[in-house]
């Protein structure tokens, strides 16, 4: 083992689970499907797995992506891609595409490899080593899983097959962040991790807000992920969820008709926004992200209820160049506070913690 | 072979959006169908017209609708994000001449020439050239 954790006596009190048994539903849940256009099976799959660690000072996004490639003209079947992004004084990072000869991704396994940039799950944690080329901007962590992963299958998808989500919303962090030549020690940060694949194109009539947040206080044992699926228009929902951990379990989940979201009316205000790849800045240079002052979930159920208020205060934005048509699709990573208070079997919750939020919107 | 001109990078760039992303291209054409460019990059003239669905390089200055003058080192700004069009205009970095309508097709034609740029598989390999032939 890397690194103790003292979190886990302190979050006991639900039925106690040892560290390999999450390790083994990560092996048995988390690992690549890999495209089966390969094997003669459907194209335009898409898989990523997606971390985020909030340290004091620093947010850390790092995604692993492979999704079959789709631009006419490209000699290649998939599309390895890294994304880097940190928010240290400011935020810096990019996106990287790699040849497939020089990636490889192991079906039934998390292990990729995209040239040196590895992230691979064994002894109970992920680790993770990437580095930009032409940034200066490198990371090694090891990240202990303090949760079970819960797998959200089958959300569905206006124009195509549905979507599956596998999440692990806490982690812990041991590891290094360089930026410009500064080292930041994240020992100890929480982290969240999540997974997707699935069968569809950027442009899809699809939007979506997810986020999650992590208490500031380590010896709080809640934490909680959310995420509504709508159609472009966000007119339609197409899948709502709250789930809520006590410990390394689920201990509430809403969904649907038991959740109502209410958002500020007034958009976050921004003098600047990171844009990655920084090319894609000359296509979407606008400063208005459609990124609401804060956004209130609240879920009830029976006896349960609970109230989840995040607040933005920063801007990145992914920018994707749609794959149906020539527009943007954008993903803007929110980094927010939140607030979380309710009831649930009886017990009251309430935390304040750190959110990283997730708002697709077009271009 | 890096392409050193941009002349040269323009007319393989334009081969390239045509042959791997001919909605682009297209739509290029379309906003700029009848008009004449005179483009100068580090004192360098290149002149480009749209007619018939098509872009062509020609070989001599002719009369142009829009006049651009602008440098190796702010289209590498623009593209790396140290900059933005609107500030490479206001700080004459970029200059651009024409009527208003024209300019507009202008800037229109030069989004989708962007957008096909962006996910053309061949622009990478092609800037990166064009880059290198750049550098001191």
């Amino acid at each position: 083992m890397l690194f103790e954790n003292p979190m886990h006596s302190r979050l006991s009190d639900s039925p106690r689970r040892e560290p390999s048994a999450i390790a083994r539903a990560i092996e048995m849940m988390d690992y690549a499907r890999r495209s089966p256009a390969s094997l003669g099976g459907r194209g335009g799959h898409k898989e990523w797995l997606h971390f985020v660690v909030l340290a004091p000072g620093v947010d850390l996004l790092v995604n692993f992506s492979c999704c079959d490639e789709v631009r006419p003209g490209a000699n290649h079947a998939v599309l390895p891609r890294l994304v880097l992004l940190s928010r240290t004084d400011t935020w810096d990072g990019d996106i990287e595409n790699f040849a497939p000869e020089d990636a490889h991704v192991e079906g039934g396994r998390i292990a990729f490899a995209f040239a040196d940039n590895r992230l691979e799950f064994r002894d109970g944690s992920f680790h993770l080593t990437a580095a930009l080329r032409e940034r200066p901007i490198a990371v090694r962590l090891c990240l202990k899983p303090l949760t079970m992963p819960v797998f959200v299958p089958s959300t569905p998808m206006l124009d195509g097959p549905p979507l599956h989500w596998l999440v692990v919303p806490r982690l812990q962090t041991s590891g290094v962040l360089c930026v410009g030549g500064r080292d930041h020690v994240l020992d100890g940060a929480p982290a969240y991790h999540d997974h997707n694949w699935g069968h569809f194109l950027w442009g899809h009539d699809l939007s979506w807000e997810w986020g999650f947040v992590l208490p500031d206080d380590a010896a709080v044992p809640w934490c909680l992920t959310f995420v509504r699926l709508t159609d472009r228009k966000r007119i339609t929902a197409l899948e709502h969820k709250l789930l809520l951990w006590r410990g390394t379990t689920l201990s509430r989940s809403f969904r649907e008709g038991e959740l109502a979201v209410e958002t500020a009316l007034a958009h976050l205000p921004l003098r600047s926004i990171f844009k990655a790849p920084r090319p894609m800045a000359l296509l979407v240079p606008e400063l208005a992200a459609d990124v609401p002052r804060h956004l209130e979930t609240h879920a009830a159920a029976g006896s349960d209820w609970l109230s989840c208020r995040c607040e933005p205060y920063d801007v990145v934005q992914v920018c994707i160049p749609s794959e149906t048509d020539l527009g943007v699709t954008i993903f803007n990573e929110v980094s927010a506070r939140a607030q979380v208070r309710g009831q649930i079997g009886g017990e009251a919750v309430a935390f304040a913690g750190r959110s990283i939020m997730e708002f697709i919107r077009y271009a | 072979m890096p392409e050193t001109r941009f002349a040269d990078f323009l007319a393989t760039s334009l081969q390239a959006l045509d042959r791997e992303l001919p909605q682009a291209y297209a739509l290029l054409c379309t906003h700029l169908a009848g008009q004449q460019l005179a483009i100068e990059v580090d004192g360098e003239m290149v002149g480009l017209s749209f007619a018939g669905g098509r872009a062509r390089l020609l070989a001599r200055a002719a009369p142009a609708t829009v006049h651009v003058v602008t440098s190796r080192a702010l289209i590498f700004d623009l593209i790396d994000a140290r900059c933005t069009l609107l500030q490479a205009v206001l700080s004459d970095r970029l200059l651009v001449r024409g009527a208003p309508q024209e300019l507009l097709a202008f800037h229109d034609g030069l989004l989708a020439y962007l957008h096909g740029a962006v996910r053309a598989p061949s622009f990478p390999p092609l800037l990166r050239a064009y880059r290198a032939a750049a550098r001191p």
